[in-house]
């Protein structure tokens, strides 16, 4: 591009560059294994796109997932992040007719550094999505599904991260089989997801100071459960490192979690999370319960 | 007599321990005075807040090796701000809390480089390694911005942005709080977006 370079340097030195340059990138695996030791440390995130069946029927509705798997230490974050932190994010590149639906986010961990809560996950997670196909899609082509996916990762620092993850699929008629690969993967999640159960009821009332939710069975309950979490889906609405008071009664459960004194607007409903590790049902299955209801003043 | 000396002892010291420990509970809030502090900068100057009543103040929480932080300074977002409004008789203080040994603590050297390097133009960077002034302010993230009005009423307590990300290209298409708050108060008027849910890297406050 530089004349002048070129001027001094002669045309025999682009020959020299390249060679040079092909060399660098032929071994520098070799010559530099503890560089790249050093890149893997610093992106802490390895992250797939996977589907939950192993082909597509037109027309129907199927479940894939991103996987993200953390190294020891980091955490990436939940829809509402907590008190820093970003949410990771999926860009769909998808075929024409193809409709994702929303993140469904399994039930967060509760991180704290010096004071500081972040809501989020170690290890590894899938964060599910529905696909719909379309019905005009011909038995044995093959679909690509792509979606750049982004995140954040902290352990006491933190390291955004971005892939471009795709995976293909066979469209065929008959129904599909599941993905044995990935089929534990799933179920555990889908375990994992807050659910609505009838059988719970919810109310949800604040005051000046803070915010109180109730929950009562409509079935006999009994287990004392005292380390109910309120995972707060809204932000600016509550204090994450103030401590939450758990109470049990006869008939049912409160939680009190304090007021943030951020927030000026304050919603209509409440929502989130309620996490219980005894579980919601008898055979302690559903740790989380969403919780979307109107929020009352007192 | 002398119990009872002791015991009003023992109880007035009881009182005053539940007020020092409830003083320390506060944290800044919208529309009332904004917590008084002294802190001294990298030049080994002395600042309170006090000084300063009659001028608006920023605070921004500093940690240079956050991603959200060199969001603002490789796009030269946040000098760009120091520029324009100290110009206009407003004081900026960079703050960094971070606590000795963790990402973004500076020695008072330290601090003058890098601001030096980054072409940074606060008024002043101050120093906080104890963390108690962020603490005070309830400051959560990096950066995490407050605004002091003249009067010394906090009157912003959030975001630099309204786009939570560490990508570079963001920072035009963003609705800048601190712009409007500023200019807003540099115009007399109230600021009509007083708070706004701060993002960014965690405060690495001392354990």
């Amino acid at each position: 591009m530089n004349r002048g370079m070129d001027k001094t340097k002669g045309p025999n030195s682009h020959i020299l560059v390249f060679f040079l340059a092909a060399f660098f990138i032929l071994f520098s695996g070799l010559l530099f294994p503890k560089d790249l030791k050093e890149n893997a440390l610093q992106q802490p995130v390895e992250a797939r796109l996977v589907a939950e069946v192993e082909s597509i029927k037109p027309g129907t509705q199927f479940c894939v997932a991103v996987w993200l798997r953390m190294e020891e230490g980091w955490h990436t974050y939940w829809k509402n992040p907590g008190d820093s932190g970003l949410p990771t994010s999926i860009e769909w590149d998808l075929p024409e007719g193809f409709v994702a639906g929303d993140i469904q986010w399994p039930y967060p961990h509760r991180f704290e550094t010096s004071g500081l809560i972040s809501f989020g996950y170690e290890g590894e997670v899938l964060l599910l999505i529905h696909l719909k196909a379309p019905v005009a899609l011909k038995s044995g082509m093959l679909v690509r599904l792509s979606a750049g996916v982004d995140w954040l990762a902290c352990k006491e620092e933190c390291v955004p991260g971005h892939a471009d993850l795709s995976v293909e699929l066979p469209v065929r008629e008959q129904e599909p089989k599941t993905d044995g690969r990935w089929k534990e993967h799933f179920a555990r999640t889908q375990k994992n997801l807050p659910k609505l159960l009838q059988q719970w009821k919810m109310s949800a009332a604040l005051d000046e100071e803070k915010i109180v939710i109730q929950v009562f069975p409509s079935f006999p309950f009994h287990q004392r459960m005292t380390d109910i979490v309120f995972f707060p889906e809204q932000e600016e609405l509550t204090e994450y490192s103030e401590p939450q008071n758990v109470r049990n009664f006869k008939r049912g459960y409160m939680v009190e979690v304090k007021r943030s004194k951020i927030a000026v607007k304050l919603p209509n409903r409440l929502k989130g999370v309620l996490y219980s590790p005894e579980g919601w049902d008898r055979m302690g299955e559903v740790s989380a319960l969403r919780v979307d209801v109107p929020l009352h003043r007192f | 007599m002398k119990r009872m000396i002791l015991t009003s002892l023992f109880i007035l010291f009881g009182f005053l321990s539940i007020l020092s420990l409830s003083t320390l509970a506060i944290e800044a809030e919208i529309g009332k005075s904004a917590p008084d502090f002294t802190l001294p900068d990298s030049q080994g100057k002395s600042h309170s807040l006090s000084d300063y009543e009659g001028k608006i103040v920023v605070l921004e929480w500093l940690n240079h090796g956050c991603p959200f932080v060199q969001k603002h300074y490789d796009s030269g977002n946040m000098q760009k701000l120091q520029k324009t409004y100290t110009e206009k008789d407003v004081v900026w203080f960079s703050i960094i809390s971070s606590a000795p040994g963790k990402q973004g603590y500076c020695t008072p050297e330290q601090a003058n480089e890098i601001t030096k390097e980054k072409d940074g133009a606060p008024t002043a960077v101050l120093l906080d390694p104890e963390g108690t002034v962020g603490k005070s302010y309830g400051a959560k993230t990096t950066p995490h911005m407050f605004i002091i009005s003249k009067e010394g009423i906090l009157v912003y307590n959030g975001a630099i942005d309204d786009i939570r990300s560490t990508n570079i290209d963001d920072v035009n298409k963003a609705q800048n709080y601190i712009q409007m708050a500023l200019d807003e108060q540099l115009a007399g008027k109230d600021v009509s977006v007083k708070t706004s849910q701060p993002y960014g890297c965690s405060v690495k406050y001392k354990n």
